[in-house]
């Protein structure tokens, strides 16, 4: 194990810093999206970025269930 | 299969502390590591990331049948993140011609998290090094170092700016994550950063 590795991966690691690093194909919760999370929006919606928020999400007391929308191989 | 692999303090920043990659971990296992980690994460201050919750009974059929490949970094005694990645292979989209290694499912434990509880992550370098055992496997499997996923929102800056991957944008057919991929040089420069820790 050389120095110069060494300094690469400490480089490398401390750069990560932590950072939250989560992949894969969860489904989504059942979420309050206005009161929790504004900035996400459901899949359909952030595809397309031309289309707006339906009138109901902007309930703030509203719960959106979102259908589990697993890939084609979730069981 | 075990291999030594190294992991950074996140109390001094400095310190290399020992660990190990399990590579081919069973199903029980996976179960013990989601009961280690289910608590915590509800402690974890990080935003948003409950807004997903992993299928845990899927991921048990595909490991137990060899579907997924499940790999886990354990240092002091704990499970510090864990990986699993597909045994079908995907298309490439940097290079048709070419497949990838997908990776099913990727994630570090909730107090090397910044941002959890405590206020220091644990340990630091989980996620490149579980990167770098997707790579690993890519190249075993004559994949050249190719691979491939879909990051959790949250988690997109990671892979944009910290492991640098393409990225392909939202996929309407994964739930609108965005898609990313490593390609040959990609995957041999982040071995080149890793180095000799795994």
């Amino acid at each position: 194990m050389t120095t110069t590795s060494t300094d690469a991966f400490l480089r490398a690691a401390l750069e990560e810093d932590g950072a939250f690093c989560a992949a894969g194909r969860p489904s989504r919760k059942s979420v309050s999206l206005e009161q929790k999370h504004p900035d996400v929006q459901p899949a359909e919606y952030r595809a397309d970025q031309t289309k707006s928020w339906p009138a109901e999400c902007h309930e703030s007391s509203l719960s959106v269930q979102q259908p589990d929308v697993s890939g084609p191989s979730a069981k | 299969m075990l291999r030594q692999a190294k992991l950074v303090s996140g109390i001094d920043r400095a310190t290399l502390c020992d660990a190990v990659l399990v590579r081919g971990v069973a199903v029980d296992r996976l179960r013990e590591i989601e009961g280690i980690w289910r608590s915590r994460r509800d402690e974890s201050l990080f935003s948003g990331v409950d807004d997903f919750v992993w299928n845990w009974e899927n991921k048990v059929e595909d490991i137990d049948s060899g579907v997924m490949l499940l790999s886990e970094l354990r240092c002091n005694d704990m499970p510090q993140g864990a990986i699993a990645v597909s045994t079908r292979y995907r298309n490439s989209k940097c290079d048709e011609r070419n497949h990838v290694l997908y990776v099913e499912y990727l994630e570090n434990a909730p107090w090397n998290i910044k941002g959890n509880a405590s206020g220091v992550s644990e340990y630091l370098g989980v996620g490149i090094l579980l990167i770098a055992e997707a790579i690993e496997i890519s190249l075993t499997r004559g994949l050249n170092g190719r691979i491939a996923l879909h990051s959790l929102p949250q988690a997109e800056p990671f892979y944009r700016d910290k492991c640098r991957f393409t990225e392909f944008g939202p996929d309407a057919s994964e739930s609108g994550l965005v898609y990313f991929e490593y390609s040959e040089p990609q995957a041999r420069s982040h071995l080149l950063r890793v180095g000799s820790f795994l």
